[in-house]
């Protein structure tokens, strides 16, 4: 088995749900309220509940198949060969995704903070930092993770509060005046973004020191990013209401510049731009992390490390190559990587439950007998 | 030997670092930066293009003057007004590049103001730099102004010396008077992307006050503001009527009302005055057979502070006048209906929906709203208007009964 570290329930919780956080937290309010005008903050409530369904489906297949993650169990449900081909597809998802939240954090640092800087700088010094990160395994990876994501959420929770004095309520309503359809279409991105958990779940159960308890904590997982994003969204909304607030580019950044108490606090975007770095470089870390796992896992190595710098510089230069511009990152998120995203994130892992319980794979379970 | 290899290399990579530490990449220092305090946008007759005004400030006017612009030619030197023209606005900046040893610092511009003319042409066009800008924030404040809007930025205000930070202290304390609309960039922003509600913009004007020694100052004044329709200006509105449009939007802070007392047993005219502590509104709409009833009710808490009459709301055996109080309290409501239907007036002569009724009616009937949102603005004009209004007063100041009430008695009665 190519990693020996093993980390926490709790620091399990964390990795999973900052798959999803980092980048969400400042991209997704301008999708959900474009999509959604009024009844935005109702997305983070209806995508709660797949991505709860998954953790179950998650949840049971790593009881079947104990020690393994999703990309060694396809190959004992599928055989080797389709095997091989869904741990494929499952891996380069990780990399082809992780390499657009890195692409993010350079952009953003580029287009908002330091516009004279050329990107590849940023690219190219947080991808070895990533590298470095990464090579040390999963108990660094934890550790990191404990660290940034607590600050990450509370301090979004702080900006929210500060920025009440600015909140119309008002924009909340009228409820569902266009019925479901449009909340549905703009759930597609943050459905995509919450379902990131599963993936990295799937990953993630055969190192935690005490599988048996792994659903509870994953289920907070969940729980803590709906309510998060939520009150993000619900934010941004009162802010700047159903139009503006899907027009910007980034709803959160302009949110805390909204921001003037007194006189005294103000200009406090600062914070969130450090926020904004530490938690897209820990998510981008999670991600390029099972990426490089994954195909450590592919190809049945003992060891990843040898794995880490090769594949970094891909990771840079599909980030640095793929989008021209914000805009064809934007159009590629909501139209191309959601629909890509959900069927990496819901189908397959449903699927490969569907065929073990058919094809009699796995160890048998009784999910009363081992506790929740 | 491997050890000394790695302690060497490592020595070396951080005394590299020591390099790294004598500047920043694109560092920029205080004082090769001009800051952009104000931006004035005026169309020019007869052509496309814009002249933009830019008012920057020499960094040490922003510490108050205390240094060596202790008399008034001092101020003029702290600022530098400068105008260029260009199709764009950031086309007449970036002309301006080549007047200015300075870069043009944009991370403190408080105001833009725009000029008759230019607003006249609208303003979605001149906005969209400024809501793009990263260095910019949404609380910037937008103004429009009857005259050139470079005139706004040539006058030297009494205070603070440079209009931009003037300008700046005006919206600051704007809630003590609520005469202006809170025009912030995000507040026109919302309006101008909203179904059917047009901007306001707070108006700026040059009023000249004497100085002293017979010499006159020209001051900036922040009152009324111009009506926008869709996105172009149409009208104004004044003092008072911009009062009555931020009691029906509910962003009425404070005020003073004063009210000529209505009391016939007096000879003389005596005046009440009153500060509004918080105003709430509450629009409900309907329609019914193409025809719009909208209703509009209006409650406030205030302040009793000052009075001219001879009844107080405690008469002399400190016993409740409950008519005085009626009559105090009915005063103040009959004053905001005045100007919330002057506001009402006005805004249906120019046929636009600066209220945000639209976005009520859509709140309230989600669908019907779907059919008739072409025909918003005629709707609205044709509406009947039912305008409701309360007053509560909660506090009187530090006194039970007024000087004014007081009469002298006679010692043992």
């Amino acid at each position: 088995m190519p990693e020996k570290g093993r980390i926490s329930l709790g620091q399990a919780a964390i990795i999973a749900s900052s798959f999803a956080l980092g980048t969400g937290i400042f991209v997704l309010p301008a999708f959900e309220i474009n999509w959604a005008r009024e009844d935005a903050w109702l997305i983070q409530v209806l995508v709660t509940f797949p991505s709860l369904i998954l953790v179950f489906i998650v949840d049971k297949l790593g009881r079947k198949f104990p020690g393994q993650t999703i990309i060694q169990y396809s190959e004992t449900i599928l055989g080797k060969y389709l095997g091989k081909v869904f741990g494929f597809a499952v891996t380069l998802f990780f990399f082809w995704t992780g390499s657009v939240i890195l692409y993010e954090l350079a952009a953003f640092l580029v287009s908002a903070v330091i516009p004279e800087t050329p990107m590849m700088v940023f690219l190219i010094v947080s991808g070895l930092l990533i590298a470095y990160t990464v090579y040390n395994g999963l108990e660094t990876i934890g550790r990191l993770h404990v660290w940034f994501i607590p600050i990450t959420v509370f301090s979004l929770i702080f900006i929210v509060l500060l920025a009440c004095k600015e909140m119309n309520l008002n924009y909340f309503q009228p409820f569902l005046a266009n019925g479901i359809a449009p909340v549905i279409r703009g759930a597609r991105t943050s459905n995509s973004y919450h379902g990131c958990m599963i993936l990295a779940m799937a990953m993630l159960t055969p190192y935690i020191n005490k599988p048996g308890k792994i659903r509870k904590s994953y289920i907070y997982a969940v729980i803590v990013c709906s309510l998060v994003y939520g009150i993000n969204t619900v934010g941004c909304l009162a802010v700047f209401g159903p139009f503006e607030g899907g027009r910007v580019s980034m709803p959160t950044i302009e949110l805390v510049k909204m921001i003037n108490i007194a006189d005294i606090i103000q200009r406090i975007e600062v914070l969130l731009i450090l926020n904004w770095v530490g938690a897209v470089f820990t998510m981008s870390t999670a991600w390029f992390y099972f990426s490089v796992l994954g195909t450590a896992q592919l190809f049945n190595l003992k060891k990843y490390q040898f794995l880490v710098f090769p594949m970094i510089l891909g990771y840079i230069g599909v980030a640095a190559l793929n989008y021209r511009s914000y805009p064809v990152f934007v159009d590629y998120i909501d139209r191309i990587w959601a629909p890509y995203a959900a069927v990496h994130e819901f189908l397959l892992p449903a699927f490969l439950l569907l065929v073990a319980i058919i094809r009699r794979r796995g160890i048998k379970t009784d999910t009363k007998s081992q506790g929740v | 030997m491997n050890k000394f290899f790695v302690r060497s290399s490592l020595l070396v990579l951080s005394l590299l670092l020591v390099v790294q530490l004598s500047g920043c990449w694109s560092r920029r220092e205080i004082n090769q930066l001009g800051f952009v305090g104000a931006i004035a946008i005026d169309a020019i007759e007869d052509s496309d293009l814009l002249e933009v005004t830019v008012q920057l400030i020499r960094p040490e006017a922003l510490s108050s003057g205390a240094g060596g612009g202790s008399s008034d030619s001092g101020s003029k030197e702290r600022i530098w007004l400068v105008s260029a023209k260009g199709a764009t606005v950031s086309d007449a900046i970036s002309e301006l590049n080549t007047i200015s040893g300075d870069f043009l610092f944009v991370g403190q511009l408080t105001s833009v103001i725009i000029g008759e003319e230019a607003a006249k042409r609208g303003v979605k066009k001149l906005l969209d730099v400024f809501d793009r800008l990263p260095q910019l924030r949404r609380t910037i404040w937008i103004t429009v102004t009857k005259s050139k809007a470079k005139t706004i930025l040539e006058t030297t205000p009494s205070l603070a010396g440079v209009p931009s930070l003037t300008i700046e202290g005006l919206f600051r304390y704007r809630g003590e008077n609520s005469l202006a609309y809170p025009s912030n960039l995000n507040n026109m922003l919302i309006a101008l992307s909203s179904r059917s509600t047009s901007p306001v913009a707070a108006r700026l004007t040059v009023v000249s006050s004497e100085a002293g020694e017979g010499e006159n100052s020209q001051e900036i004044k922040l009152e009324g503001s111009g009506v926008f329709k869709g996105d172009q200006l149409v009208g104004w509105f004044d003092g008072s009527e911009t009062r009555g449009l931020l009691w029906i939007t509910g962003k009425a802070k404070h005020t003073t009302l004063t009210i000529a007392k209505l009391d016939e047993l007096e000879e003389k005219q005596k005046y009440v005055s009153f500060y509004i502590l918080t105003a709430s509104k509450k629009i409900h709409t309907e329609l019914k057979d193409q025809k719009l009833s909208i209703k509009i009710k209006i409650t406030c808490q205030c302040t009793l502070i000052e009075q001219t009459g001879s009844r107080d709301m405690l008469t002399r055996e400190l016993k409740l006048d409950r008519e005085t109080i009626d009559a105090f309290e009915s005063a103040i409501a009959s004053q905001i209906k005045e100007e919330t239907w002057a506001a009402l007036l006005k805004a249906r002569q120019y046929q636009t929906d600066v209220f945000g009724i639209g976005e009520r009616f859509y709140i309230e009937h989600p669908q019907q709203f779907k059919e008739i949102q072409k025909d918003w603005p005629q709707l609205l004009a044709d509406a009947d208007f039912e305008i409701s209004a309360a007053a509560r007063i909660r506090r009187v100041g530090l006194i039970n009964r007024s000087i004014n009430a007081q009469i002298q008695e006679i010692p043992g009665l």
